[in-house]
């Protein structure tokens, strides 16, 4: 793959790739802009980044993640996808069937979760300069409901409910790059949660608050909310699902479960009386099926975030600063 | 010279005392000598210390003041004095005044001290009113500030004011000629506080089944191998018998503590002969008021079971530091196994509803009192080096004692410490008041912990600071609640690099002369740079922040905190970067201690960069060399490695050694002398392929730092070394790096009022902004 205006052969050959993925020649329509229907309700529109290293990965890839990241983005405000935008970025000397493989995950991905990619637009830079491949979404979605979906709407005794096991994405990721292997395959958890998350604000639930679990994992995405919240959430350690395997690589790579990325897990915070009816709702979904109370909302006590243990000890949990410096002196 | 000659012949003059002169006799003292210069005036405590007004005979005042300077009370401590020449008020007597509460000194408080020889006496006299009494104290000695509520040191201000004296107490209590005349914390078994022995259910083990009092209870308890919680001066405590092997697995097993050393008690000097070589330090330590626990070398045939001192080469032992204690002691008879009682990484329990919620699935029974703990104080721990007692928890018997005095006009300061063993620090008008070890702050409970002493040293000292001092590490416990304290009290915040601040607490410890080189060696903090720091070296001149001179060559943590539990990691990492050396020994080593696949995925780690932290660690340096010389699996606790690799070398210290201590290779480095571990390696590594012994190998090691230490303090030409970090609770290390001194003719600091390890970081974190003040 040659870039810039040089290669004129090369973006002929791009050209043809996102044909035979989205029926259109740059990830969108052929025209400059796309011109949409929207059904009545509040827009919602979210923009996003995805870098990753492998490319591909058990369970997806960086053209699944982008889709699902700007769905789930649109759907942690309750809204309902509609339509996506995809910009590349790639890398002069990516081998095209790669990127067809991640042209064609990505548009299949749009399919399973209902959304249209209605235009996009790439770009290739000089080898050196990129990572194969770099996408940016951008996703509008309709808002139906009127809640205020937001860490203000947090109440001391609020339950917090999560959609599922932690780890997977990232330990999926880490343990390619670390050459670790599991007997049965890790795969990560990308997927896309507005279904899950629909269903829960459709029975009326009045849900106060919803993040997806990305970087920083549980621990980074629960105190942002604490902390904006002026709360307490109480976690309890015992209740937090984590995979065998996942906590085993976490543990010879030195990582906190906690504190490492999914893409497919997303924290639901409201009432309590609700509790019961929003976990069967979760558990109804495929991508929510281990849904479970993992902790409760209290008024602000010594941190944000505090996780009790086994033996009642509670332990502070603290926003990792990204760094992963030990503490131990 | 008139102003002298108008002074001495002063009718009146008056004296503000500073120091410690509260609790410790010293108004009925002044009271004495004042009547027997036939003075007439009055005596009171003040928030900083003592205020003393005497007037009579032209002169008298001036010879009353000699003759007190010349005999102070045994424990007080006089920092400065303030006299001024004024008129005689008239006053008709000398009188002992009620406190005084004038704002703007630096109140000092007196720690927790063990029963003086004249209250065990009375507590063993059968005709004594106090006769077994558990709560027997008097102005030398018992409960300060652990039962202290406020400033200044009244009953009415302690825990003890829920108690009425009886007519008896109040009479000794008011004479001033009685040995307790003004002891706060007086009491009776009339009128006193008083123990009682629970089940773990909290309901009360009836006495009688032939036991007169509540020691001989619990001394049958423990004698059955059953788990006992007592509420000590400063919180709970757990006990077992120490030769009971029984006893003592089970109290790790419910503790979670798997290898560190546990403490024991012993009834008397004798005793601790028995298990110990006491040198005459550690004897005077051991009997000293303070009765701290000291870690003394074990004598040939331990009587303990086996897992009490586990690996450890020292027993840490200790007296009867409270008349409770001194009562079981006499009935039990026999070292028992002393650890403090709490769930691990929390603070001490003090109450008893507390105790019975959190350690009633460890202890079978509680031995309890109702007078109210008012703060958790641990017992702390002390180790004799080379004839110096230097600290390693610096808690009961000597918090809050303050540790430092500079310029008072440095601005009012509060120091968070580290997040590990942490203490906080205060300096107020240039004390500087460091509290009782707080331990880990990774709990809630801990935390809280921290936060109440922060508030409660604050208010006694009445202080509002202007600075706030933190460690670096952005991680840390203390970062985050600096910024919350500093929007409260409107303070800036400063963070103090963690090895900076660990060579200045040595250095402001010591008042050591500038410039000097400060030598930084402990497992892991944050560096400035962003990489983890460790085996630092810094110039220390008059002014500035300390300047990084040299650093061991950097190498990576393959899994972070992981490779601090697991020194195998270390290895592995070292044996990567040898470069054109190739260590047969160590891949052998590595092939028998470490699983294939693991191996593959440590070295694919660092290979990518996954969670592999670079680092200058000395700590783990230890770690890798003590894995190297046989050290297997995990670190069961904090210094394991090194410290088998420290006992090895002092098992080997008779042997002949087979060839000199291991060279180091210097070279700068951007700016920074770097200290090259890899030819030190190779030579391991023969040594080890050449079957050398791993004592040997271990004191070949020990003694190249040595040699470290002094060639880097030659090249920069300076002759003062100060030491900081754990590294230094090292004693084979130190007593070569003194020995080397002495040779050397070279001034060798150590940390010694102060832990080396985080426990001094507060300090350092003072004495860093002051020097910033300063500059
Ligand atoms: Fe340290
Ligand atoms: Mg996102
Ligand atoms: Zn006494
Ligand atoms: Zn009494």
């Amino acid at each position: 793959m040659a870039h810039g205006g040089g290669g004129r052969l090369m973006n002929e050959l791009i050209r043809s790739v996102f044909l035979s993925a989205f029926g259109c020649p740059s990830g969108g329509v052929q025209n400059d802009a796309a011109v949409l229907e929207i059904p009545p309700g509040r827009l919602a529109m979210t923009t996003d980044s995805f870098v990753v290293q492998p490319l591909e990965f058990p369970g997806g890839s960086i053209g699944s993640l982008a889709v699902h990241g700007t769905v789930n983005d649109l759907a942690m405000s309750g809204a309902e996808p509609l339509y996506l935008t995809a910009g590349f970025i790639l890398e002069e000397g990516l081998p095209l069937e790669v990127l067809a493989r991640v042209a064609q995950d990505m548009a299949a991905a749009a399919r399973a979760a209902g959304v249209r990619i209605v235009t996009g637009d790439t770009k290739v830079v000089e080898r050196g300069k990129g990572d194969g491949i770099y996408i940016n979404t951008a996703g509008v979605g309709i808002v139906r409901h009127g809640l205020e979906i937001s860490p203000s709407s947090v109440r001391p005794g609020d339950s917090v409910l999560l959609s599922g096991d932690l780890g997977r994405h990232g330990m999926t990721i880490m343990s390619l790059r670390a050459g670790l292997s599991f007997g049965d395959g890790l795969e990560s958890d990308s997927a896309p949660l507005h279904e899950s998350v629909a269903a829960v604000i459709r029975a009326g639930i009045p849900v106060h608050c919803l993040r997806d679990v990305t970087r920083g994992g549980l621990t980074a995405t629960l105190s942002e909310i604490a902390e904006s919240a002026g709360l307490t959430v109480k976690l309890n350690e015992m209740s937090i699902p984590v995979r065998e395997d996942v906590r085993a690589a976490c543990g010879l790579l030195g990582l906190d479960p906690l504190q490492v990325a999914c893409e497919g897990r997303y924290l639901a915070v409201l009432p309590r009386e609700h509790e019961e009816e929003a976990l069967n709702l979760m558990r109804g979904c495929g991508v929510s099926a281990g849904a479970c109370v993992i902790g409760r909302v209290e008024e602000l006590g010594t941190a944000p975030l505090l996780m009790t243990g086994l033996l009642g000890v509670e332990r502070v949990l603290t926003m990792p600063s990204g760094m992963q410096l030990p503490r131990i002196c | 010279m008139a102003i002298t000659t108008i002074e001495q012949a002063a009718a009146a003059l008056k004296f503000e005392i500073a120091g410690m002169v509260q609790g410790v006799g010293f108004r009925p003292h002044v009271y004495r000598l004042a009547v027997r210069h036939g003075l007439k005036g009055f005596v009171r405590n003040t928030e900083s210390g003592v205020e003393i007004h005497v007037e009579g005979e032209p002169g008298a005042p001036e010879r009353f003041w000699t003759a007190l300077m010349d005999g102070l009370p045994e424990h007080a401590r006089v920092y400065g004095v303030e006299r001024t020449v004024c008129e005689p008020a008239g006053f008709e007597e000398f009188r002992i005044e009620e406190s005084d509460s004038t704002p703007g000194g630096v109140p000092v408080m007196l720690p927790d001290l063990a029963p003086c020889p004249e209250c065990l006496e009375e507590m063993h006299d059968p005709s004594s009113r106090r006769y077994h009494y558990p709560f027997t104290n008097c102005t030398h000695c018992g409960p300060r500030y652990s039962i202290i509520e406020t400033m200044p040191y009244d009953r009415a201000r302690t825990s003890m004011k829920g108690f009425r004296m009886c007519p008896e107490c109040r009479r000794e209590y008011q004479d001033v000629e009685d040995r307790r005349f003004h002891a706060q914390p007086i009491g009776c078994p009339s009128c006193g506080p008083s123990v009682k022995v629970l089940f773990s259910d909290g309901s009360e083990l009836g006495f009688g089944h032939g036991f007169d009092t509540p020691a001989a209870q619990v001394a049958w308890v423990l004698a059955d191998g059953l788990i006992v919680a007592l509420l000590g001066v400063g919180g709970f405590q757990l006990l077992a018998d120490a030769s009971s092997e029984a006893a003592v697995r089970r109290l790790r097993r419910l503790k979670e503590r798997d290898a560190k050393p546990f403490a024991v008690m012993v009834p008397d000097v004798a005793a601790a002969e028995r298990l110990c070589r006491l040198s005459e330090e550690e004897r005077r330590l051991l009997t000293s008021p303070a009765a701290p626990i000291v870690l003394a070398r074990g004598g040939k045939d331990v009587d303990l079971a086996p897992s009490v001192c586990m690996f450890s080469r020292f027993v840490g032992i200790m007296l009867p530091s409270s008349p409770l204690h001194a009562l079981l002691m006499d009935v039990w008879g026999k070292p028992l196994v002393v650890t403090s009682g709490n769930l691990s990484g929390e603070p001490l329990c003090v109450s008893v509803e507390e105790g019975l919620e959190k350690l009633g699935h460890v202890a079978d029974v509680f031995l309890v009192h109702d007078r109210p703990v008012v703060r958790p104080v641990d017992d702390s721990v002390v180790r004799v080096t080379d004839g110096r007692a230097m600290m390693v928890r610096r808690a009961r018997g000597y918090a809050p004692r303050p540790v430092w005095r500079t310029s008072a006009a440095a601005p009012d300061m509060l120091a968070l410490g580290a997040g590990l063993k942490n203490t906080i620090c205060w300096l107020k008008r240039g004390v500087a008041v460091m509290s009782q070890h707080l331990g880990d702050l990774s709990s809630a409970a801990s935390l809280n912990a921290f936060e109440r002493t922060v508030e409660a040293l604050g208010r006694t000292l009445d202080a509002v600071p202007q600075v706030i001092a933190v460690d670096a590490h952005p991680d840390g416990p203390t970062f985050a609640l600096g910024r919350r304290l500093a929007r409260k009290w409107n303070a800036t915040v400063v963070p103090v690099q963690h090895h900076q601040a660990h060579v200045l607490a040595c250095a402001v410890e010591n008042e050591t002369p500038f410039p000097a080189l400060g030598i930084a060696w402990d497992g892991t903090g944050f560096g400035t740079d962003g990489t983890v720091w460790g085996g630092e070296f810094f110039v220390l001149e008059e002014e500035g922040e300390p300047r990084r001179v040299a650093r061991l060559r950097p190498f990576l943590l393959p899994g972070g905190d992981e490779a601090v539990r697991e020194p195998s990691r270390c290895a592995c990492s070292l044996a990567r970067q040898m470069g054109p050396w190739r260590t047969y020994g160590l891949d052998k080593r590595l092939e028998r201690g470490m699983p294939v696949r693991k191996r593959e995925v440590l070295e694919a780690m660092m290979a990518r960069n996954i969670h592999c932290p670079s680092s200058s660690s000395m700590g783990r340096l230890f770690d890798a060399v003590a894995f190297w010389c046989g050290f297997d699996g995990a670190a069961g606790c904090e210094g394991h490695a090194a410290m088998m690799l420290e006992s090895w070398a002092a098992e080997a210290s008779g042997e002949k050694m087979p060839g000199d201590a291991y060279e180091w290779v210097m070279h700068e480095e951007g700016g920074l002398l770097e200290l090259d571990w890899r030819p030190l390696m190779k030579s391991v590594d023969e040594d080890l392929l050449e079957g050398v012994s791993r004592g040997c190998i271990a004191r070949k090691f020990h003694e190249s730092l040595v040699n470290l230490v002094f060639d880097v303090a030659e090249r920069f030409c300076l002759d003062r070394l100060v030491l900081g970090g754990g590294c230094f609770q090292n004693a084979f290390l130190l007593e070569g790096l003194a020995g080397m001194a002495q040779s050397r003719r070279c001034q060798l600091s150590l940390p010694q009022r102060v832990p080396c390890n985080d426990g001094g970081i507060s300090l350092g974190q003072v004495a860093a902004v002051v020097r910033q003040w300063k500059g």
